[in-house]
């Protein structure tokens, strides 16, 4: 296999041909599927609805995004710099609601806020928001404790030693270092909650965000006003990127005004600080993550879920081997190649920030007569190709290349090298990748909303049994989901 | 005028130990040194009076002031890091000024204060600049000068140097020297280097294994180590076995094939240390001459008398066969150690 993999190689045409395939399945079945909306708006009329809906969207998306860094920027820092040997479990809990399926989360937030439950909440806007805080709440914690873990300690030992007390040395010191981050964390949050269409469908109620209206109309038949509201979707979100990554890109942030009375006297409140963070985390995280665990029981009809758990994973393994099949050897070009690496890099992240209901409507028209099914996978095939290929390229790319010149020096052929040399060293982020693309493919719901007719993933049986009141099924299917999460989240820990 | 006074300290890394039981003095405006292999427990005692760890247990006390419990921030130390730690998001003199302006320090006379720091460690010119753009020694003189625009009595130096090319060493050694004399300061500086700790100490204190070995000015942890590590580890010098012998009053040292009279002593075996450049090179054919390289200066021989291995010192380069005289008023003598040479001259 290696000696014929090495005869291949040396094949400029056989080379050249396989890099041509790559590119033009990045260009025919994602790139271009994906944004072939915009090439379709028809003339249509920007009705009160949908700017009532738009403008809902914003305010949920922004409410939460902000509520998630004020509780999840503290949780970050005591990830970091706390360690507590409890603070392992806590690791593992705050990233619950990245893996586990919006639509389980939908359902479970749902009864906990809701009559159900405490009570507290009815359907509308603060269920909403109550409900992707639960959701983006990671993406926060995640990208800026990741950002603090990177940062030499030093800066703020030495902040500390200089005279400044905590607080006024982590707003100097850390906040402007991590600050690119925190903004990058907090786009992905607002375009996630921005784009959320499942969930978001279960607890709204007679209230309409952007997604949900986009389905409202194709639902009933009105594709002119479906395909203009998920264009302005598609705009909205990849000018924001396009934004916050000019933004992320400055840097300089001045010391500003240093209050040391005040700040020395909140240094001293960190106990209610960190009461805070881990309470935030515990009730309006956790808890209602797991609310659904109630309505678990026999008596559920178990055959209904079945079918759709195997079609859920039918097609999250098969996007997810294709993805990686021709995902990686375009990264690997990405990441050697240098030439479109800036822009291909704002495409990925485009498809990254794009509300999957707009996909889906993109992709059902684009492919317009071909199987349902076909159609549910390609369109999970776009959505999980940034995935896999962002992790990879940026792996790739801090390959040191004197390792592979060492081994070629050394005697080993170029596909030789790959397998015993890069390869394992990109071995975790492809790992990580796929995992990645085969959760997000298996909880998705929009685009899948969007496509689907008669065909049903697990996410869309989820909001269909909780429409129709089957409350027994929906938590058996949402079971299903969270332990495959939980497994998932098990096995990339385990290291 | 600030004292420092470690009392007994400890600090445990969990089951690792950063430093035990180790008490130390120093003195106003005193430039000390801490020396001693990597591993061995410098860093610790440096943050440890900065604050930076909290100890396991014993007292800090600086000018007789207990700070064992003060934050880092209220214990006024200037700290320059290993790595330098420069605030990457600010300016040179964003940097400077940050310690003063963080206690509430009025702008513009920190501004003023910043300039003045940056002027005598010659970057004034530079200001403006972020510490990406500056080379080096730049960087460390930029460490230097934000440490001590906090208007600290009290320089700590965590191997300051040991990131620089070895010219710039040489000559920025000799500038902190300076700068802390001038200004009156107490430093505390940190190396694994010994020549550096010979060249800059006022006084050196040889550390090891989370302990200390040996305090006293260059000269004297040179000339008159208090263990064998020490003689080890500062300057060259060659162990032999040595055994004392006493008959009637008089004591009697053989090592090398020779004996010598020396001042009263138990009988038994010792370790003697010797110098190389204590042993003079003479007409003769005792010694078989392995190698001799020239350090421009002197040159360093390696000898061999009937097996064993000896380092001589000379101003010519040797070969072929010569004789040795042993100085024998500089020969020291170490009681044979428990566990072995090899043990007490281990570095980690
Ligand atoms: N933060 C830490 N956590 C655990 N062990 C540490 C830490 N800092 C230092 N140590 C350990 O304490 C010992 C002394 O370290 P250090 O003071 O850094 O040595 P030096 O500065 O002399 O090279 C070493 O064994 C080191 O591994
Ligand atoms: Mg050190």
């Amino acid at each position: 296999m290696e000696n014929f993999l090495n005869r291949l190689a040396r094949k400029k045409e056989a080379v050249l041909l396989f890099q041509l395939v790559v590119v033009l399945f990045f260009f025919a079945f994602i790139l271009i599927p994906t944004f072939y909306i915009m090439l379709r708006t028809p003339s249509f009329s920007f009705s009160g609805e949908m700017q009532s809906a738009i403008f809902n969207s914003f305010a949920i998306a922004i409410t939460s995004t902000l509520l998630s860094i004020i509780a999840g920027v503290p949780m970050a820092w005591m990830l970091e710099r706390k360690k507590f040997p409890c603070m392992r479990i806590v690791d593992v809990l705050v990233d619950m609601p990245l893996i586990v399926p919006t639509s389980a989360l939908g359902f479970s937030v749902a009864m906990f806020w809701g009559a159900e439950g405490l009570g507290l909440l009815g359907k509308g806007f603060w269920l909403i928001v109550a409900l992707h805080t639960a959701f983006v709440y990671p993406y926060i914690v995640r990208t800026v404790a990741a950002a603090m873990r990177e940062l030499n300690v030093n800066y703020e030992i030495a902040g500390r030693s200089l005279g400044a007390y905590p607080l006024t040395m982590f707003r100097t010191i850390t906040l402007p270092l991590v600050r690119s981050s925190v903004i990058i964390g907090a786009l992905l949050a607002f375009t996630r909650s921005l784009g959320e269409t499942g969930a978001t469908m279960m607890v709204a109620g007679a209230f309409q965000t952007s997604p949900t209206l986009v389905l409202n109309f194709k639902d009933s038949g009105d594709m002119t006003s479906a395909v203009g509201l998920s264009v302005m979707l598609i705009i909205v979100s990849t000018v924001l990127l396009a934004l916050v990554k000019y933004a992320a890109r400055r840097s300089g942030v001045p010391i500003g005004k240093i209050y040391p009375g005040f700040e020395k006297y909140l240094s001293g409140k960190f106990v209610v600080r960190d009461i805070f963070a881990v309470g935030f985390l515990i009730l309006g995280i956790i808890i209602p993550s797991f609310f659904f665990i109630k309505y678990l029981g026999l008596g559920a009809d178990f055959n209904i879920v079945i079918e759709s758990v195997i079609i859920s994973f039918a097609i999250a393994a098969a996007v997810t081997a294709v993805n990686l099949l021709l995902g990686i050897p375009m990264a690997i070009m990405i990441a050697r190649g240098k030439r479109f690496g800036l822009v291909f890099d704002f495409l990925t992240d485009a498809i990254l920030v794009m509300p999957t209901v707009a996909l889906g409507v993109s992709l059902s028209l684009f492919w317009g007569k071909v199987d349902e099914v076909l159609i549910i996978a390609l369109a999970h095939l776009s959505f999980t190709y940034p995935f896999i290929i962002k992790p990879v390229a940026e792996a790739v790319a801090n390959v040191d290349v004197s390792l592979e010149e060492a081994a070629r020096s050394l005697g080993a052929k170029p596909i030789k090298v790959f397998r015993t040399i890069t390869l394992p060293l990109i071995w975790p982020s492809i790992a990580a990748g796929a995992l990645m693309a085969f959760m997000r493919s298996l909880s998705e719901t929009g685009a899948t909303l969007a496509i689907s007719k008669s065909v049903k993933t697990i996410p869309v049986l989820i909001v269909d049994l909780v429409k129709k009141d089957l409350l027994r099924e929906a938590a058996f299917a949402c079971a299903i989901l969270f332990i495959v999460s939980f497994a998932v989240i098990f096995i990339t820990r385990r290291k | 005028m600030p004292t420092i006074e470690f009392k007994s300290v400890t600090k445990k890394f969990g089951k690792v130990v950063g430093l035990e039981n180790a008490s130390l003095r120093i003195s106003d405006n005193e430039y000390a040194v801490l020396l001693g292999p990597s591993g061995c427990g410098k860093t610790t005692l440096l943050k440890s009076l900065a604050g930076i760890h909290a100890l396991t247990s014993g007292r800090i006390l600086v000018d007789g002031k207990d700070v064992t419990d003060l934050p880092p921030e209220e214990r006024f130390m200037g700290f320059v890091f290993q790595d330098y730690a420069l605030f990457p998001h600010m300016t040179v003199l964003q940097n400077a000024m940050y310690g003063p302006i963080v206690r509430g320090a009025p702008e513009e006379q920190t501004r003023k204060t910043a300039h003045e720091m940056l002027d005598l460690v010659r970057l004034s010119a530079r200001y403006d600049e972020i510490p990406e753009n500056l080379s080096g020694g730049m960087r460390q003189r930029v460490a230097v000068a934000r440490a001590l625009t906090t208007g600290s009595k009290i320089l700590l130096l965590d191997e300051p140097l040991s990131a620089l090319d070895a010219k710039v060493r040489k000559e920025l050694r000799s500038e902190m020297r300076r700068m802390v004399k001038e200004l009156g300061l107490t430093a505390i500086h940190v190396t694994h280097d010994q020549e550096e700790a010979m060249a800059i100490a006022d006084k050196i204190v040889v550390m090891r294994k989370g302990g200390i070995e040996q305090v006293g000015s260059p000269h004297e942890v040179y000339a008159n180590p208090q263990t064998l590590f020490v003689a080890g580890f500062i300057g060259e010098a060659n162990f032999f076995e040595a055994y004392v012998r006493r008959i009637g009053k008089k004591a009697y040292l053989s090592t090398l094939g020779r004996t010598f009279l020396v001042p009263e002593m138990e009988e038994g075996p010792y370790i003697a240390v010797i110098r190389p450049e204590h042993i003079r090179i003479k007409p003769g054919s005792e010694a078989k001459v392995v190698s001799s390289r020239s350090f421009g200066a002197y040159v360093m021989n390696e000898l061999d008398i009937r097996g064993q291995r000896v380092l001589v010192r000379s101003t010519e380069a040797l070969s072929g066969h010569v004789g040795i005289e042993i100085d024998e008023s500089k020969i020291m003598l170490f009681e044979t150690p428990e566990r072995g040479l090899d043990e007490a001259l281990e570095v980690d």
